[in-house]
């Protein structure tokens, strides 16, 4: 599985860790800032904990922009699906406690993909019969959606915490419990990279991941092999849909216990690179996951511990991806040469 | 300008493509480049223009040596190459992809935007007046974006101008116009190098004919020595006495099934917003004899080759009437599109579509070999099958490359090979003899009428060389309409 291990994002890696030690340094006028952010995390369980916690929600959003970027779509608007994701999960555990837990859960779980998958699916139809950008309508639904969840999250759905824009608190019985205590690591965390390793399975040695690596290569030649467009448009678009709602479940089940307004914040953006730098490969997802996920939790810590600000993060995401769209551009230009 | 190659050579790592080849090319002239298939005329095209580095050997400029890194490098020495395959950028129009990279000329002198647009307007006006400049590339013909790089090409005010098969993309006429005016740019000196496997128009054409054979040795001939120490006659070369002993078919019913099977389109009309229309298109094309429709790119023939491959975007009316042993279908175009899955899938005729852009509708440059092969196949790449797919096409090629890495007929003949290696009974064939050399021709031919004498349905949509002699049912489509034909 040659694809498997290609990693196209260590320039962009690497320039993003570069730039962070030589801002930390720079910010707090010392070394030590800059040191602490290589080793800090690992000696923290609450920090470690909390880098394979985000790791995994990145693995989740992540997995399912490779799917559409496969076919060579993209989906800007990861962050309202994973908020719809939450939510649904948070209210639909709230209104079912008199249901056993695993019902309740199962609700919540299809509730959580149904809902992110039909927003995609919008998308979809845009596409089909006005011709629209996924790029764009994407973007827009997830604009539209975010700001509607957040006034249900502040008017009907809003739990009895004072200042505390969330939902109710989900019971104990639905739960997922957290393994790697005071982190927030919850066990279902822990089968991301499964689903990972299936995604790749499933893009690299089947039939339709086959067709998908196809299609996304040229879509006039998958029309011309009388490959179904429509159906693949669909299939993934609702993949992608599922897999931010599946976030969304997993952030509320086994991290926060509630949707409070803007838990998405940066999340869909931070997945999105993750899968630039994996170049939409699913099983390298994992570490380039892993590896961004530190970049950030480092990052976070070392700006609460340095008081050097928390724009930091925000910074290293925009130096990433500017690095991943000119080795996009470069690849191109590269890929003329060779013909 | 002169300009040579001496000794070099250019190894990949599976094969050898030009092994110490020396070839000079004097300036004011037209040469003619030939070779068949793979026998290494686009690397030796590509190495001139710094697309390609070679490994040995060295190229001269009056003398003198030179080297190119880029392609830039090559314009700035005063040489460019118009591809057999322009890339262009297919979102924007046909002048705002002549105004990329059109603004470094020879010598690295920068031109100014108003230069340029004059400069192209100048060459449109001359070499091909019917190229609308606002149209996107995405819409255009083959022939267009030909001539689209070819204004880029001119406007950089080449000294040397290396053409690979170009006549691939024109009709006769074309062809002609286009040679009145190189010739006239050879007289003011330029040096003019053109790429091509028809015989007949190296000998109307150009000054010089170099023969490349696979790449380990060239032949040189002017027009003034006799044109004889080959086995290249014109004939064969152009594939004219394809399919002769055959002496062609010319039988109405299927062999096999003792019925009449047929295609029919019967009041085609469509008008798409940016390519030329068709009007009130109807013909058949019966099982056991090659049905002809000859016509040029203007005349709507990329339009018609859109609908009978299921391809075309734009709102078709008509009717498609499928009569075999096993089922009778009748589509109405208004209501229902025709779709390559219909054809190939649903049918049940296992439709083989050889279309005449090989490059991004039959292939794709970044798609591998296994890929390209196996597509029909879902997907999944069968190393052993597309092995024998390759050893069937003659090609020297290992799965895992890269289909840009394919000359042009090396491509042609593989898409070839994996359409009809299905067994198919309805084969729709568009420029099916565009970019191969004779002898390639010559067994593409032979095979076309070896499929209609089993009782396959065999549609041809030819703008040239097809030979009409073997074809049981000729029609012409001119002006958009099917004026002629013979049955």
């Amino acid at each position: 599985m040659k694809q498997a291990v290609r990693m196209t994002g260590v320039f962009p890696l690497a320039v993003g860790l570069l730039f962070t030690v030589i801002l930390l340094a720079a910010s707090s006028g010392s070394i030590t800032a800059a040191t602490d952010f290589l080793t800090g995390s690992f000696t923290s369980l609450y920090y470690f904990g909390a880098i394979l916690n985000t790791a995994a929600f990145f693995m989740a959003a992540g997995l399912g922009d490779a799917v559409l970027l496969t076919t060579g779509e993209f989906n800007l608007g990861g962050e309202g699906q994973i908020y719809a994701g939450g939510f649904m999960t948070a209210v639909v555990l709230s209104a079912t406690t008199a249901l056993p837990p695993a019902v309740s859960l199962v609700c919540a779980l299809a509730a959580a993909t149904v809902v992110p998958a039909c927003m995609t699916l919008i998308s979809g139809l845009l596409k089909q019969f006005k011709n629209a950008n996924i790029l764009l309508t994407t973007f827009l639904v997830s604009a539209a959606v975010i700001p509607f969840i957040d006034s249900l999250i502040a008017g009907p759905f809003r739990g009895p915490y004072g200042n505390l824009l969330a939902t109710p608190f989900i019971r104990q019985t639905v739960r997922f419990p957290h393994i790697l205590p005071p982190s927030p690591l919850s066990v279902i965390a822990l089968t991301l990279p499964l689903f990972c390793i299936s995604g790749g399975y499933f893009i690299y040695r089947t039939r339709h991941g086959k067709i998908l690596q196809i299609t996304g290569i040229s879509a006039e030649f998958a029309d011309y092999c009388g490959y179904s467009r429509t159906k693949i448009m669909y299939g993934t678009l609702a993949a992608a849909g599922v897999l931010h709602g599946l976030t969304g479940f997993i952030a509320v089940t086994g991290t926060y216990y509630t949707c409070h307004s803007g838990f998405y914040s940066g999340l869909g953006w931070d997945a999105l690179s993750c899968s630039l730098i994996a170049g939409s490969n699913p099983v390298a997802l994992i570490p380039s996951s892993l590896i961004l996920s530190c970049i950030f939790t480092s990052a976070d810590r070392v700006a609460l511990n340095y008081n050097s600000g928390f724009d930091i993060s925000a910074l290293i995401q925009g130096v990433m991806l500017s690095c991943i769209a000119i080795q996009y551009a470069g690849g191109k230009k590269n890929d003329r040469h060779h013909l | 300008m002169d300009i040579a190659l001496s000794h070099v050579s250019k190894r990949y790592l599976h094969k050898v493509v030009l092994e110490n080849l020396s070839v000079a090319f004097k300036g004011g002239m037209i040469h003619a480049l030939l070779g068949e298939n793979g026998a290494g005329k686009s690397t030796t095209a590509a190495i001139l223009s710094g697309g390609l580095q070679y490994d040995e050997g060295s190229i001269l400029i009056n003398g003198n040596v030179v080297h190119f890194e880029t392609p830039r490098d090559a314009v700035r020495a005063g040489i460019v190459c118009v591809q057999q395959r322009p890339l262009l950028a297919g979102s924007i129009s046909v002048i705002e992809n002549i105004l990329l990279g059109s603004e470094y000329s020879q010598a690295g002198k920068k031109l100014k935007r108003r230069e340029i647009l004059q400069e192209a307007e100048k060459y449109r006006q001359k070499w091909a007046p019917q190229l609308d400049f606002r149209a996107r590339v995405a819409g255009t013909g083959g022939d267009e974006r030909f001539y689209t790089s070819l204004i880029a090409a001119l406007i950089c005010r080449p000294s040397v101008l290396i053409l690979d098969e170009p006549s691939a993309l024109l009709d006769w006429e074309q062809r002609r116009a286009l040679y009145a005016n190189i010739r006239e740019l050879a007289c003011d000196g330029m040096n003019i190098i053109v790429i091509t496997h028809i015989m007949q128009e190296a000998e109307l054409y150009t000054d010089t004919i170099t023969v490349l054979r696979k790449g380990k040795a060239a032949e040189q001939y002017d027009h003034n020595s006799i044109f004889t120490g080959t086995n290249l006659s014109p004939e064969k070369e152009t594939g004219k006495d394809a399919g002769s002993e055959k002496g062609g078919c010319n039988k109405t019913y299927c062999s096999q099934c003792g019925r009449k099977c047929a295609v029919s389109f019967s009041g085609i009309t469509v008008r798409p917003k940016k390519r030329p229309a068709v009007y009130d298109v109807s013909f058949t094309a019966e099982c056991g004899i090659i049905t002809l429709i000859k016509g040029l790119q203007e005349s709507g023939l990329g339009t018609l080759e859109n609908v009978v491959t299921g391809m075309e975007t734009a709102r078709a009316e008509g009717t498609l009437t499928i009569k075999t042993p096993a089922a009778h279908f009748e589509r109405n175009l208004k209501f229902k599109k025709l779709t390559p899955y219909f054809l190939r899938y649903k049918t049940g005729l296992r439709t083989a579509i050889i279309p005449s852009d090989r490059t991004f509708r039959a292939s794709h440059p970044d798609l591998s070999i296994g890929q390209l092969l196996c597509a029909m196949h879902n997907g999944m790449v069968n190393k052993d099958y597309s092995d024998s797919l390759i050893k069937k096409a003659g090609v020297t090629i290992q799965n895992e490359e890269k289909a840009s890495a394919l000359s042009g007929g090396m491509l042609q003949r593989l898409i070839q090979v994996r359409e009809l290696d299905t067994d198919p009974l309805y084969i729709i064939a568009c420029e099916p003899l565009q970019g191969l050399d004779a002898q390639s021709s010559e067994r593409t031919v032979k095979q076309l009428v070896s499929f209609a004498e089993k009782g396959c349905i065999v549609l041809v949509l030819s703008s040239s060389d097809f030979p009409d002699e073997l074809c049981g049912s000729v029609y012409k489509l001119t002006g958009g309409t099917i004026t002629g034909g013979r049955k």
